[in-house]
């Protein structure tokens, strides 16, 4: 039985550290931070060799990357397009708006904080974050899924009752 | 015997190396973008990601046996071709058989992707029936040119024909060219990927596939790639005498492929299929002519 | 092109620039007066919107044409009364005012007659409170209530 065990231990160790190096992120792009993706993506700060690489269905990718604020109207799709993605899955939130409003923090359709309707893995935080800000909140992300820490899909499904409670509070659905 | 164990390691063989050459196309577009690049492994990293996602998503039982029916397909075609020194399935299937199973792969990623329901599937397999039907024309001329000329159907006597440096490419070169105009449509590159096409029906068939299923999807493509270059050097560039050879050989119609395909844009699907029936299809006339006046 | 514009339409025109005619009209002969610019090949509609004006407890209603022969922007302005203000579409003179009445209805809570996306959802879905963009709707406050804020301390050094 312990034999079973630390076998599965080690296959799960084994996994995650060949799964960081392979990262799609989904080409979804809220607000204004998707400008700093094409330089992060094209020649200059190459991200495809960390293995990442932008992805145009929900179903394929991996990280959904919330470039900057979040108005009421897009986080409903946004809930949407991460129920639709398979675990593991990773949400990096991008930019101060997901951190704490940024700039719209007084906006009367913006959300403030990311993190009480999707569980978010890393925070990148800077308005803007500049490529080489992404490419490090990448590198965390893949340290995180190495040492297996960047649990966020597993707590969603845990505590699905308490966001899709505050989902609601905002969304009336 | 051994020919028997070497038809079960075939497909295993041709993963790798379709591995191997997806890994050193996106090696060489990164670079020819002035780019690093991702490792010369990352095909195989991608694959194994996706086949240890937690969950999946099914649509149906035809959703689930569209990517098996591609995988399943793709080994058999690549049973039909030969290796240097094996004949593997050949005798029991010539050039004529290998045209007809090559199509079932893509048939059965139609069947699949069909019923996902996404009106972007849809469209994407409308376009790889409607692509198929522009190259194959080509493709059958092209072939059976060859067959014109040695007056056998038979894959492992053409390669056995052309030893030495009696190779259809410099032999045959109208033909050759058709050939990998042909060759080139089917693989999907630029300006001829229009069946994908993130920016327009965002990957068509693939639209719904995710996890374990785009893993099969995955190592199905590693294995096309390897079956249209492998299927190119045998025809056109005289097989080889030891493996090595034919993997450099592979390699170097990857490259010129690649070539192509960093420089182009994309063809609307109309434009391709007319552009297939046109120039490929005349010159690949014009070989068969040729071929035809001139004897053997 | 001022005189051609005086010759046609009653209301009060001001010339900012050669370039730039503010012109004003009484609220009933908006849309004619719209109708008459695109005779005079004002033919491009760029914005049709409202600003709202708190202390005279007004909404002034805004189309800036263009014409792209002579180089003209002509500004039309007109005030319409707060209470329950309805006007009459203007889709029918520039077809792209559609969508720029909804977002009268759905910002200002203008009613558009002859608009049938008028006061829909489009932005604001679920939208319960003033309109968000007329002068006595307290967006900080709104915000506050209903969007939850991270508690942290600043620190100046």
């Amino acid at each position: 039985m312990e034999l079973q065990e630390t076998l599965e231990e080690g296959y799960v160790e084994i996994l995650d550290h060949l799964r960081k190096r392979s990262l799609w992120m989904l080409h979804y792009c809220t607000a204004c931070g998707a400008v700093e993706l094409p330089p992060t993506i094209t020649s200059r700060f190459d991200a495809e060799r960390f293995g990442i690489a932008p992805f145009v269905t929900s179903r394929q990718s991996d990280i959904l990357l919330v470039t900057g604020y979040i108005n009421i109207k897009t986080l409903k799709r946004l809930v949407t397009v991460y129920e639709q993605m398979l675990p593991p899955k990773y949400v990096i939130g991008f930019g101060s708006c997901t951190i704490n409003g940024g700039i719209y923090w007084d906006s009367y359709a913006v959300v403030k904080r990311l993190d009480l309707y999707l569980p978010v893995d890393v925070y990148i935080a800077g308005c803007m974050p500049t490529p080489m800000a992404v490419l490090e909140g990448f590198r965390t992300l893949m340290k995180l899924i190495d040492e297996g820490k960047a649990n966020g899909w597993r707590k969603y499904i845990e505590n699905y009752d308490y966001y899709k409670a505050n989902q609601r509070k905002v969304l009336k659905w | 015997m051994v020919e028997k164990l070497v038809l079960i390691l075939t497909p295993i063989f041709a993963f790798f190396v379709g591995i191997f050459l997806e890994g050193f196309k996106r090696k060489m577009v990164a670079r020819i973008h002035r780019r690093y690049g991702p490792p010369l492994h990352q095909p195989l990293l991608d694959i194994i990601k996706l086949l240890s996602k937690k969950e999946n998503i099914s649509h149906g039982v035809m959703f689930d046996l569209g990517p098996v029916i591609f995988v399943g397909a793709s080994i058999l075609t690549v049973l039909f071709l030969p290796l240097p020194h094996f004949k593997q399935l050949t005798p029991y299937g010539d050039l004529i058989a290998f045209l007809y199973i090559m199509v079932i792969g893509s048939l059965g990623m139609a069947l699949g992707a069909g019923e996902s329901g996404n009106p972007n599937a849809s469209i994407g397999i409308a376009r790889a029936l409607t692509l198929m039907l522009g190259y194959e024309l080509p493709l059958i001329i092209a072939g059976n040119t060859l067959v014109v000329r040695y007056g056998t159907t038979d894959l492992y006597k053409f390669m056995t024909l052309q030893s030495g440096f009696n190779w259809n490419l410099f032999l045959l070169p109208l033909t050759a060219i058709a050939g990998f105009i042909a060759t080139y449509g089917a693989m999907g590159e630029h300006p001829f990927d229009t069946v994908v096409a993130p920016q327009e029906v965002a990957t068509g068939p693939m639209v719904e596939y995710g996890g374990k299923h785009l893993g099969l999807l995955m190592i199905g493509h590693a294995i096309q790639v390897y079956i249209e270059t492998a299927f190119f050097t045998i025809l056109f560039l005289g097989g080889a005498s030891n493996i090595f050879t034919f993997i450099l050989k592979q390699l170097g119609v990857i490259i010129v492929m690649t070539l192509f395909d960093t420089v182009f844009p994309r063809f609307r699907i109309e434009n391709a299929v007319r552009y297939f029936w046109r120039w490929p299809t005349l010159i690949a006339l014009l070989g068969l002519l040729i071929v035809y006046i001139g004897g053997k | 092109m001022v005189e051609e514009i005086k010759k046609v339409i009653k209301g009060e025109i001001l010339e900012k620039s050669p370039q730039r005619i503010i012109i004003k009209v009484k609220n009933d002969s908006f849309s004619s007066t719209l109708n008459a610019l695109k005779g005079l090949s004002f033919k491009r509609l760029t914005l049709f919107t409202a600003v709202d004006f708190v202390k005279d407890n007004q909404f002034e209603l805004v189309a800036l044409v263009y014409s792209n022969e002579n180089k003209i922007l002509a500004i039309v302005k007109t005030r319409i009364p707060k209470e329950n203000p309805e006007i009459e579409t203007i889709t029918n003179i520039y077809p792209n005012a559609f969508k720029y009445e909804v977002e009268l209805g759905e910002m200002f809570g203008i009613k558009v007659i002859g608009n049938p996306d008028s006061m829909k959802p489009f932005l604001l879905e679920g939208w319960e409170d003033l309109p968000p963009l007329r002068k006595d709707f307290d967006s900080i406050k709104y915000a506050t209530e209903h969007y939850e804020a991270r508690n942290v301390e600043v620190k100046y050094d």
